[in-house]
């Protein structure tokens, strides 16, 4: 008994010891990071605000993240949060002018797109956000993927955003990048040779990124690890944005 | 304009398994030299440690399967520290070691109930109401009914079951003081809120639970500060505190005694510095490694395992581990300090740093008054001590820091290679 108590007492702070800074070690380097979700365009001078964090206030106070210093706006007039799906912007002004979404009068809160105009006091704000698509939109681009008949044989389906053009994912294993022996190849400076690959898994549709230099984006948040993806989620390649649809 | 990323830093990601299996192996070996530490063997404290490692392997298989998460340092370190405890309370009293799995038992339901709730921020920001009234409720039953245990009534019996309410009110102290930027900025009414605050510190004053007053009344700085991110408020604030402890002070004189014996322990070594006499010779005697489990002599002064608990551990396991003690406290607080940078909302930024200012100073507290550094408030170290509320409590406050890390709802999860 005296043996082990007196081994015991240098194992139990070394395994003490290793536990610990393993996890501290995670927690410090796996840690969320901060970078552009999405950004305002002022459309009078073209001058670009980032949207860095999940819930931006604008107004005119120095406590805002966004502040714009005119008679037309209240200490605190908006906020744009990124919910669990969609933007949001609420009206915090308590004021008759608010907050209008392309010149429609915001009542509390609405969900916001890309390329919506966010008219805050007298200031038209253009929302730019890639992967901010509203439900209606969203539902739009599945009706066009499916009237484009689609292959039988497609596992899956992605939808380029901006060119509405379906892209079908014929195999359980695809590789998405900007080579020519890539099964979805993207022409586009920012993606790389081998950029991401969608695969199917035990759970279902899942995608990791193949160390690429400008990142996969799911839902507007970069991926470090294979994640599972389902219907309607976002994935980013560099600049290109892609809607998964499931079939 | 370049749009070309930095590139963020790849890492391995740690593998849970086999920090969980050092962990099981740590604590079993632990429990087993606590079980035969004394004259006869107590199995009930092995068994008991034993009941905690297959409740920490069912977590982790539950969560890594089925909720695909990847993510469990804060849970790990939150084992490892219930752990300790367990151990320590099972080679001091054997009897209690079931009640305190049960215990931890029952903060790990909560820490998951909780989780889940947080998940939905407009659901929490709805019940924040009933929160505050359940809260206010439970202070207000404790100061009609509670008897006096140690000189503060903190204590309620109902039906049989003791607990102690003002642990409770801090869930809902920290659920309600958080709040999403847009409510911050529309709510006019911020003396709501301080009117809460005022409500919960003054009635722990009525029933003399001045070291919870104290934790209550810091972590109402931070929330108030990460509210309104002015800090002339805090400044005014801490001195209008401090004038009315003053006044507080020099009327009832009865509280300026409980402080008469802070920086001169030495002076009443046989009766009000015994605690903290025998835990600095605890200390001193127990060197870098400790004496080993059941050697030491501060489990046999009063309250070895709730006040004293830091004094028994070093000087039974080492000072070094009592630093390590300290530092998986230090770790938590700052990770939900870089957490809540890029949290999905300030209600989770406050409530995260919130929750981390209220375990690491309550382990301040603790630590500082047993070593008469500071006062000794008669508070417990969070995970730790011998307690029920307070273990449901910390769990339930280590929720907050895990809702603040967006991985935890990565609800897509982390998919198998194939």
């Amino acid at each position: 008994m005296n043996f082990v108590i007196s081994v015991m007492r240098y194992i139990a702070p070394a395994a003490a010891a290793f536990i610990l800074l393993t996890c501290i070690v995670s927690l410090f380097r796996n840690r969320p990071r901060v970078h552009r979700l999405a950004r305002l365009v002022d459309e009078a001078d073209g001058s670009i605000y980032d949207i860095t964090h999940w819930e931006t206030s604008i107004g005119k106070v120095k406590s805002n993240d966004i502040i714009l210093p005119l008679p037309s706006i209240s200490r605190f007039h908006a906020v744009i949060a990124k919910r669990r799906k969609d933007w949001v912007v609420f009206d915090t002004s308590a004021r008759t002018t608010g907050v209008l979404v392309n010149s429609q009068k915001v009542e509390k809160r609405a969900v916001i797109e890309n390329g919506d105009i966010i008219t805050i006091g007298s200031v038209d704000l253009k929302f730019e956000c890639d992967e901010a698509l509203s439900p209606k939109s969203k539902r739009q681009i599945r009706q066009q993927a499916k009237q484009n008949a689609a292959p039988s044989v497609a596992y899956g389906v992605l939808v380029d955003i901006n060119t509405k053009r379906p892209v079908y994912l014929k195999k359980q294993d695809v590789l998405i990048g900007r080579s020519n022996d890539c099964d979805i190849k993207l022409a586009s400076e920012l993606v790389s040779a081998h950029h991401a690959r969608i695969h199917k898994t035990s759970k279902g549709w899942a995608v990791s990124d193949l160390d690429s230099h400008n990142g996969t984006k799911l839902n507007g948040r970069f991926i470090s690890q294979p994640q599972l993806i389902f219907d309607e989620d976002m994935l980013t390649f560099g600049d290109k944005v892609f809607i998964f649809y499931d079939k | 304009m370049s749009l070309k990323r930095k590139k963020a830093p790849r890492v391995k990601p740690i593998n849970n398994f086999l920090l969980l299996f050092v962990l099981s192996a740590f604590q079993v070996i632990t429990g087993f030299v606590a079980a035969a530490c004394g004259e006869q063997f107590e199995a009930k404290a092995i068994i008991a440690l034993l009941c905690l490692v297959a409740t920490e392997w069912v977590y982790l298989l539950v969560f890594f399967i089925f909720f695909h998460r990847r993510n469990f340092e804060l849970e790990l370190i939150a084992f490892f520290l219930s752990g300790v405890g367990l151990v320590t309370i099972g080679s001091v009293y054997p009897d209690s070691a079931f009640k305190q799995y049960f215990m931890v038992l029952a903060g790990i339901i909560a820490f998951t109930f909780l989780v889940f709730l947080l998940g939905n921020v407009d659901l929490c920001m709805k019940l924040r109401l009933p929160a505050a009234a359940a809260a206010l409720l439970l202070l207000l039953v404790n100061i009609v009914i509670a008897r006096a245990t140690n000189g503060a009534r903190n204590w309620i019996t109902i039906g049989g079951i003791t607990f102690q309410p003002s642990e409770l009110v801090k869930i809902a102290f920290i659920f309600v003081g958080a709040a999403t930027l847009e409510k911050i900025q529309t709510s006019k009414n911020i003396f709501a809120f301080i009117g809460f605050s005022l409500a919960c510190v003054g009635s722990l004053i009525i029933i003399k639970d001045f070291g919870t007053a104290l934790i209550f009344f810091v972590t109402f700085l931070i929330i108030a500060f990460m509210n309104s991110g002015d800090i002339k408020t805090i400044i005014l604030a801490v001195a209008s505190a401090v004038m009315g402890g003053a006044i507080v002070l020099k009327y009832k004189s009865y509280v300026m005694r409980r402080f008469a014996v802070y920086r001169h322990v030495w002076e009443y070594p046989y009766d009000q510095g015994l605690q903290q006499t025998r835990v600095l010779v605890g200390i001193a005697s127990g060197g870098l490694f400790g004496v080993g489990i059941g050697n030491g002599y501060v489990r046999y002064v009063y309250a070895p395992v709730s006040d004293s608990i830091f004094g028994v551990i070093c000087e039974e396991w080492g000072f070094i581990f009592g630093i390590l003690l300290v530092l998986s406290f230090v770790a938590i607080a700052v990770s939900a300090l870089v957490n809540s940078i890029a949290a999905r909302s300030t209600f989770y930024s406050i409530a995260a740093v919130a929750g981390a200012t209220l375990l690491l100073f309550q382990c301040a507290l603790n630590i500082f008054g047993i070593t008469d550094i500071l006062p000794l408030t008669g508070v417990t170290i969070p995970f730790v001590s011998l307690g029920g509320t307070s273990m449901i409590s910390c769990w339930a406050v280590l929720a907050f820091i895990k809702a603040a890390d967006v991985r935890t709802y990565n609800y897509l999860g982390g998919a198998k290679k194939k």
